[in-house]
């Protein structure tokens, strides 16, 4: 097993974030909040009206607890200013002109897309933030990088990869998308060569069933791997140390969003599974990034260990800046004398970070049970449905959708069944861009809701832990 | 400004960023060696052929 290479002190740039105290980064960070609350109050309307409806002016900041004294911010109040003030809404802080990307969230929430405008200060950021967790992971200028996520287009998963790995000064390869699971698997042993991939957690886990299936060990064909960074979804540790005996090289996990800077946080050498088995931490860039994990209820920071909602503000980003930002996600929040690299950063449990809605992370697609509801029970056919995400012996992530037809429904002609589940299929493909496999049963084999419905089951963490 | 003192800037800019480029600090090499490809990309884009007279 190669183990990642320790870089502790060894970035004259990276040097003073690492080596500084807990009080030093706090004071750092409080120095960097007042000056974006001066620059939101000066420079953009959406926080200007936040800000002094929490009473808070440049000036007021004291510590970082008055801080938590700006209201969340909302996906629904960003899509609500950018409806009334399109595109980008009343937030952007920047003039227009400097505006160099269009940056949008996902849009499979049915919810609608947020707007962002990137100014090239942005984007050379974001790629820093890609880049350094990836350095973190032990990636190096020249070494051939396999991107498996689906690189360019407007969100931040698309086009920020791309950055982070041109100034790495990393051989690139951006597969995702381009190549099937076996056209990588080709690529692969044509190139012979490969240090370091980038793929979702469930990518990752299709592409070594790929090897697995043809009877190649990973390792075997490419012992020079150095790294594997992994992101979007969750994973038992038992998976991971699997990953890692196939490909004899860490695991490493970093979490980002749209509304962050780049990665919010990622593993340190210790990778995504520690030398104890215990989960590892992913370390916040906190200077860039001032991240919270906060009770979902009271607002009040979680205590060390508890899980939380995780609350972003950028503390650099000039184009379509957040402050206190609820992502809705959540995570399980540790102080940085949690791990012992030594950094002063705080962390968030690798592994573990999920959504506190029901949305459901599939094939890099946010899909929201809500929105497949409104694709099948338009169908008046349609008595109830169950879905099931799980992962097949081939290693990919599938999707079952158990129907259940209405009694009356039940004596239509064949044909007619077929252009009902034809219509459904199209329907569900179109609204959350995933293909859903659909079945009939009888409606005596579907649960029955006495309150909220909890028709969706997430199978594929035992998927995973079953192969080995 | 005129034209020459843009060049004469980018010129500036490409020797400076030289220096960087031998940095010490691994995390950072590849970023300046990154601005550098940026700057000279710009000197290229705006090249005339009396740019290109002296050793290639």
């Amino acid at each position: 097993m190669r183990e990642t290479e320790p870089f502790f002190g060894r970035s004259a740039a990276l040097a003073p974030f690492e080596r500084m105290t807990r009080a030093e980064l706090d004071e750092l960070l409080l120095a960097k909040l007042r000056r974006q609350i001066e620059r939101a109050w000066r420079t953009n309307p959406f926080y200007r009206r936040k800000l002094e409806s929490a009473r808070i002016g440049p000036g007021d900041l004291k510590s970082l607890a008055d801080f938590r004294r700006i209201p969340l911010s909302t996906k629904e109040e960003f899509l609500a200013d950018q409806q009334a003030a399109p595109p980008f809404g009343t937030r952007l802080g920047v003039p227009r002109e400097e505006v160099v990307l269009v940056n949008m969230t996902g849009g499979t929430s049915g919810k609608g897309q947020e707007v962002y405008g990137r100014t090239q200060h942005d984007v050379a950021l974001q790629g820093f933030l890609h880049y350094l967790p990836w350095y973190m992971a032990g990636l190096r200028p020249g070494q051939m990088a396999l991107n498996c996520v689906p690189a360019g287009g407007v969100t931040t998963g698309g086009w920020g990869p791309p950055e982070g790995f041109r100034i790495a000064g990393a051989t690139a390869v951006h597969a995702g998308g381009a190549l099937s699971t076996d056209g990588k698997v080709d690529l692969l042993q044509r190139l012979g060569e490969l240090h370091f991939i980038y793929a979702s957690t469930n990518y990752m886990h299709t592409l070594t069933e790929a090897f697995r299936r043809r009877g190649i060990r990973p390792a075997d064909l490419l012992p020079m791997m150095r790294g594997i960074f992994i992101v979007a979804e969750g994973y038992p540790a038992e998976w991971a140390r699997a990953i890692e005996d196939a490909w004899q090289c860490r695991v490493h996990e970093g979490y980002g969003s749209t509304q962050g800077t780049g990665f919010v946080c990622s593993t340190c050498e210790h990778g995504a599974v520690r030398a104890d088995a215990r989960r590892g931490l992913m370390h916040i860039f906190e200077w860039l990034n001032y991240t919270e994990v906060v009770d979902p209820d009271t607002g009040a920071p979680v205590a060390p260990g508890e899980e939380g909602e995780i609350v972003l503000t950028n503390l650099d980003i000039q184009g379509s800046p957040v402050l206190r930002f609820s992502t809705r996600d959540k995570g399980r929040w540790f102080p940085h004398d949690a791990c012992d690299c030594g950094r002063p950063w705080h962390c968030i449990e690798a592994g573990g970070v999920g959504r506190y809605d029901d949305m459901l992370k599939i094939r890099g697609n946010n899909v929201w049970p809500l929105t497949v509801d409104q694709v099948i029970f338009a169908h008046p056919e349609v008595a109830e449905y169950t879905g099931r995400v799980f992962v097949d012996d081939a290693g990919r992530t599938e999707v079952e959708i158990r129907l259940a037809l209405k009694s009356e429904a039940l004596g239509m002609p064949a044909a007619a069944q077929e252009r009902l589940l034809a219509a459904i299929r199209d329907g569900i493909k179109d609204r959350t861009n995933v293909a859903m496999q659909l079945r009939v049963v009888p409606v005596a084999e579907l649960p029955q809701y006495l309150y909220k419905a909890r028709r969706w089951t997430d199978e594929r963490k035992s998927g995973y832990a079953a192969k080995k | 400004m005129d034209a020459d003192d843009e060049a004469r800037i980018l010129d500036t800019l490409r020797r400076e960023a030289e220096k960087l480029l031998a940095s010490p600090d691994p995390l950072m090499r590849s970023q300046y060696q990154h601005l550098y490809g940026r700057i000279t990309a710009l000197i290229a884009a705006r090249a005339g052929a009396a740019d290109l007279a002296g050793p290639a």
